[in-house]
């Protein structure tokens, strides 16, 4: 009796949640805004395309508007200086979970799991998502998509985590075009152990979307980790990244060179870094959003460079940091590199992706032993 | 003194040799000596020299380093050689073990097409080498700027890379936390990066520009043109070489977080680099956090193929 009541219960609120999340309302709402298009796309420039990298606040919001305004506010700023390509960090849904009653008392618990525990036996962060997809999705995509199109511009809408027909959970990116079309998703591909835990799945595919701005791939916040991502968007074509995070640790210099800088560097793109920021059921989300450019084509190039075009200050607060990308210049950049770098593709195909397949088949648990027993000469 | 015997601590030291000025040969091998017998007796089992040791030693260079290695124990990552390959050069990284029998080699694997059309050849594989708890991997020049060279190491077993290094002026540090800092960081291991500094071209035993005075080796070095690869560096017209040795591990397990466990403190100067390097804390990192484990292995082999047949056989890999 009491599981039938539950799932009317359920039933019930999955009704109310399509009620709220109903997209004519929010377009509506947007609409009312009075919102004219920019001329930023007016004329593109392939020397000069003008790029906004948006740090976002985390938290939550209860009803669709309001999440429609924030998203508004920082879009507004990044058009009015210019920028044609607007970029919102990962998790860019997450404040979304403020659609479900009561969840501002689980949030006060102070960690994801005991947020989880109060909810009930079993239930895992993906089961969350599932639910609240559905709602979730149209909140966003409308949202996104209406301010695309009203302000003519693209936004790369950062990433949301979203249930897929395929039943898996993933955390997946969004770029919407000047007309309001939905012009590519990626999901993330190297997950956070923790994302593991929470039920996630990893993507399995990477896409390079063609656009006026430019050649655009959107890997997500690991992603940038794990050098092999930027390798191969670069190889694919790839000219700009756009890399959203969302990293649950007080700002460390050194620990954020070991994410999009580095691969920066590597392969060859220009990177476009948007992050978020603020307290989250007890993470603490920091980063310094910027805009990355190879060494040689940033200021101070080509030896001098740090390879940091634009670049925020405080790594807990909002805001937006706008830069140009030379296009051009990279193409020409790219063009030395590929063919005066000195890549061995022997070494890949016959050392480095068997290393990839015998790492695989051994399964570690503990790559120390693995170490000793590897073939290793001595 | 460090010990590794039946611990997880290993003593370790990268050698920031001086290439010059030097009034002969004899002198730059004292000052080779030196460093070494200092690096063990500060407690190092494993010492990394920078890349041109061995060319700028000349005749004798193996056997010289075999008993370097052997009368201070220590496992010797002896800089390199130029050693005849395929109707070319190759320029190899000798491995030594404390007894003084030569563990192996590593060859560098990315060399320029000007480096390539001077009669240099890359090498073709990488292998790892067992040192008490340690698992080496080398790194030459312009191999610490491709991440394939360190992560096919690390997925081999390494735990240790030493990075053999000649590096033109000016010593960058965004170039070193580019390269060998980075490759570190990405595989969550230790690094050991070896540099030579100085004036190279003077100061040189043989009196030119290395490794062009040495008998049989052809001009147009790995030297310079190979560190440059990718990196945006200059041209070499002065032949001085800048760098930081260094000895660096996951962020998590150094001081203040920054990823340097000891560094050369003069860019210019040589100096003995040598600290302890604490393998079961590097075992805590894999197990708190074992990025290895995320390792997208069906992306990898649908993709990485044909992406990097693109590359080196075509004028232009970029698709229209």
């Amino acid at each position: 009796m009491a599981s039938l009541l539950d799932r009317v219960k359920e039933r019930l609120f999955s009704l109310i949640l399509a009620w709220v999340s109903r997209p004519g309302a929010l377009r509506s709402y947007l609409d009312s805004k009075g919102l004219r298009p920019s001329h930023n796309l007016d004329a593109i420039d392939r020397r000069r395309v003008r790029v906004a990298a948006v740090q976002m606040r985390l938290e939550l919001l209860r009803r669709p508007r309001d999440y429609a305004d924030r998203a508004l506010a920082l879009t507004r700023e990044a058009v009015d200086r210019g920028a044609q390509l607007v970029a919102f960090p990962e998790d860019a849904a997450t404040h979304l979970l403020g659609l479900l009653p009561g969840i501002e008392a689980l949030a006060a618990r102070g960690s994801v799991e005991s947020a989880l525990e109060g909810m009930g036996r079993g239930i895992r962060v993906a089961d969350i998502f599932r639910f609240l997809g559905p709602a979730m999705r149209r909140v966003y995509t409308v949202t996104f998509s209406c301010l695309a199109r009203a302000l003519g511009v693209y936004i790369a809408a950062g990433s949301a985590v979203l249930p897929e027909p395929d039943g898996g959970v993933y955390n997946t990116a969004h770029l919407f075009g000047p007309d309001g079309r939905l012009v590519g998703t990626q999901r993330k591909l190297h997950l956070l152990p923790m994302e593991e835990q929470w039920g996630l799945s990893p993507g399995s595919e990477l896409a390079v979307f063609e656009t006026p701005l430019g050649r655009v791939g959107l890997p997500v916040c690991m992603d940038a980790t794990y050098f092999e991502t930027f390798r191969l968007l670069s190889l694919l074509g790839a000219e700009v990244a756009v890399l959203p995070t969302a990293n649950p640790e007080p700002y460390n210099l050194w620990k954020a060179l070991r994410g999009v800088w580095p691969r920066v560097q590597e392969s060859a793109v220009y990177a476009i870094h948007s992050c978020m920021v603020g307290e989250f059921f007890g993470m603490k989300l920091t980063g310094r959003s910027g805009i990355f450019a190879p060494r040689a084509l940033a200021p101070g190039g080509p030896e001098g460079g740090e390879g940091v075009l634009a670049q925020l200050d405080d790594p807990e607060q909002e805001g937006v940091a706008v830069a140009d990308l030379d296009l051009e210049a990279l193409e020409r950049f790219r063009a030395e590199w590929l063919q005066g770098a000195g890549w061995n593709p022997g070494f890949y195909r016959d050392h480095l992706l068997p290393a990839y397949a015998a790492y695989r088949g051994r399964c570690p648990e503990a790559r120390r032993r693995l170490g000793a027993g590897a073939g290793a000469r001595g | 003194m460090i010990q590794d015997e039946g611990t997880e601590v290993l003593g370790c030291a990268a050698l920031q040799l001086r290439a010059g000025p030097w009034a002969g040969p004899e002198e730059w091998r004292r000052h080779c000596a030196a460093l070494v017998e200092e690096a063990a007796e500060r407690g190092a089992r494993v010492v990394a020299m920078p890349a041109l040791t061995g060319l700028l030693w000349g005749p004798g260079f193996l056997e010289d380093a075999a008993s370097l290695a052997s009368s201070h124990r220590v496992y010797l990552a002896a800089g390199t050689v130029a050693e005849p390959r395929d109707g070319g050069w190759a320029h190899v990284a000798p491995v030594f073990g404390p007894s003084g029998e030569l563990l192996g080699s590593q060859a560098q694997l990315h060399l320029t097409p000007r480096d390539r059309g001077a009669g240099w050849v890359p090498g073709a594989g990488a292998s790892v080498f067992r040192a008490g708890p340690a698992t080496l991997g080398i790194l030459v020049q312009a191999d610490v700027w491709f991440p394939e060279v360190a992560r096919a190491l690390c997925l081999l077993g390494a735990d240790l890379l030493l990075a053999l290094c000649a590096v033109p002026a000016p010593y960058s540090p965004w170039l070193q936390v580019a390269g060998s800092w980075q490759e570190a960081q990405q595989n969550q291991v230790f690094l050991t990066e070896a540099c030579l500094v100085g004036e190279a071209a003077q100061g040189m035993p043989g009196g030119s520009a290395p490794p062009g005075a040495l008998p049989g080796v052809p001009p147009g070095p790995p030297v310079a043109a190979a560190a440059r690869a990718g990196t945006g560096l200059p041209a070499f017209p002065e032949g001085r070489l800048e760098g930081r040795s260094a000895i660096v591990g996951p962020c998590e397990i150094t001081p203040g977080e920054t990823g340097f466990l000891a560094q050369a403190r003069d860019p210019g100067a040589p100096e003995a680099v040598v600290c302890a390097l604490d393998f079961a804390a590097l075992d805590g990192i894999w197990l708190r956090y074992p990025i290895f484990n995320q390792l997208n292995h069906r992306l990898y082999e649908g993709r990485l193929p044909a992406a990097y047949a693109r590359v080196g056989g075509e004028p232009s890999g970029f698709p229209a």
